[in-house]
């Protein structure tokens, strides 16, 4: 197969740029250019509720790729530029700028954004947390707040939660619709993580959706406000991490078929002819042939992978088993694959009461996801169990 | 062609051990905190696999820099 003569990666995440330094590591000498929305080298999301809140890194340790880095590799830049609209046909994307740029071969990489429900009021008391300037404005209020509220106990929610504690936030409370990650770790394991929060001072208020966030409003209250059927609380910060949604409103018109989870493509990354997408705009088969929309940041880089190949014409395909991380007061908690949602567990490694434990999940006959909880090396061995589908329940690993 | 080796950052790893699943005769875990152990620097033949563990590196503590 000939190579593409240009290919176009809208989006500069981690998807994006891994897909132009994957192209020019496997020699591809074409055309390739990238659009990216922000006005900032490209930078790593996952330091974003973590050492970039509490300022251990620069936000320069943060960055995947600089300007300069890019135009060595011969990649034509448009930063701070948008995708307004694609032509699947034409394979053409008109930016926000009011110019059209073609391609051989387009690939979508815009990943998500914060979902805001209806009734949350974004403002500098009331913040979501996605891009690099967030966290670094965040990082400054939150060295001047008293009471903060997490709107949201899943991964990102805990870990403002976690960091802030660490800042010295006095006061700190997380609302949640269920129990911290329990949809990806289980009753036992999520309560058990309650407890680490709870003896690091953060409280939870579980059950209830927030039904508004608000700043402060003329007359009525001086500082920001969150809102549940039962009652009302003031903080000094209001922190919304209730889930992302994939970026793909530019892409309607296009007559690429657009579902609730994003650009469904299969197992090269491929969505229709001459486009692929990779990250977390796309939704991508799993093991199983599943097709699942994926925020995690392993999983982003090995779809771009797959699609630099795939457009390099080498025939692989890529069966993802998705691999998350997360550090909160030091432990480390990972996971593969499919867990949580009422799934049976099985303990593979250590004690579920004890520092160190691994934790395996079935779908039916076969493992589906595994977890660990400072438990590096089993899970990484658990994966296994994951991506060969070894059957229900598993053996111990150790 | 100049010979490359392996720098690893620990403390920026998080202990994802993607590097091991890519190139299991390179790499280790420490088996308290599963951060990344190099056991011995690329041959020729090894290059392949120590780039794509650069590349899987969730926490870009893994580069090939030449020697």
């Amino acid at each position: 197969m000939k190579s593409p003569s240009r290919i176009l990666i809208v989006g500069s995440g981690i998807a994006g740029v891994t897909v132009a330094h994957e192209l020019r590591r496997h020699g591809y000498a074409g055309a390739i250019t990238l659009i990216g929305e922000e006005q900032v080298d490209p930078y790593d999301r996952p330091p974003l509720s973590k050492q970039i809140l509490s300022g251990a890194w620069a936000p320069s340790a943060a960055t995947i790729a600089t300007v300069e880095s890019l135009n060595d590799l011969d990649v034509e830049l448009f930063m701070g530029t948008a995708a307004a609209s694609l032509d699947i046909k034409r394979r053409a994307v008109m930016l926000n700028t009011g110019r059209e740029v073609r391609a051989e071969e387009v690939v979508i990489a815009t990943g998500s954004h914060a979902f805001v429900p209806p009734g949350v009021e974004l403002g500098p008391e009331v913040v979501a947390l996605r891009t690099i300037d967030d966290s670094l404005v965040l990082a400054d209020r939150l060295r001047d707040s008293r009471q903060l509220a997490v709107v949201g106990a899943g991964l990102l929610g805990l870990e403002v939660a976690a960091t802030a504690h660490v800042l010295g936030v006095p006061e700190v409370t997380v609302y949640g619709a269920s129990p911290p990650m329990q949809a990806v770790l289980g009753a036992p394991t999520s309560a058990r993580l309650r407890t680490e929060h709870e003896e690091h001072g953060v409280r939870f208020e579980l059950g209830e959706r927030v039904t508004s966030a608000r700043g402060p409003s003329a007359g009525m209250s001086s500082r920001a406000s969150v809102h549940r059927p039962s009652g009302s609380v003031d903080a000094d910060t209001v922190v919304v991490a209730v889930g992302a949604r994939p970026s793909v409103s530019w892409l309607a018109g296009s007559g690429l078929p657009i579902g609730p989870h994003g650009v469904p493509v299969d197992a090269r990354g491929r969505a229709v002819a001459g486009v692929h997408a990779a990250g977390e705009v796309c939704a991508w088969p799993d093991t199983r042939g599943r097709q699942r929309r994926i925020e995690h940041r392993t999983t982003a880089s090995e779809q771009a992978r797959a699609v630099a190949l795939d457009l390099l014409g080498q025939d692989v395909r890529y069966e993802m088993v998705p691999f998350w991380w997360s550090d909160q007061y030091g432990i480390r908690l990972q996971g593969y694959g499919a867990t949580g949602g009422g799934r049976e567990e099985h303990v593979i490694a250590g004690d579920p009461n004890g520092a160190t434990f691994a934790v395996a999940y079935g779908d039916g006959p076969r493992v589906s996801g595994v977890i660990g909880w400072n438990a590096a090396k089993a899970t990484r061995v658990g994966r296994a169990l994951v991506a060969s589908g070894s059957a229900w329940p598993p053996q111990a690993i150790y | 062609m100049t010979a490359k080796r392996i720098d690893v950052n620990v403390d920026r790893c998080v202990g994802g051990g993607q590097c091991v699943l890519a190139a299991p005769q390179l790499f280790d875990q420490d088996d308290r905190d599963g951060t990344v152990i190099l056991l011995r620097q690329p041959d020729a033949a090894d290059i392949e696999e120590a780039s794509q563990a650069a590349l899987v590196c969730p926490a870009r503590a893994i580069r090939l820099v030449e020697e």
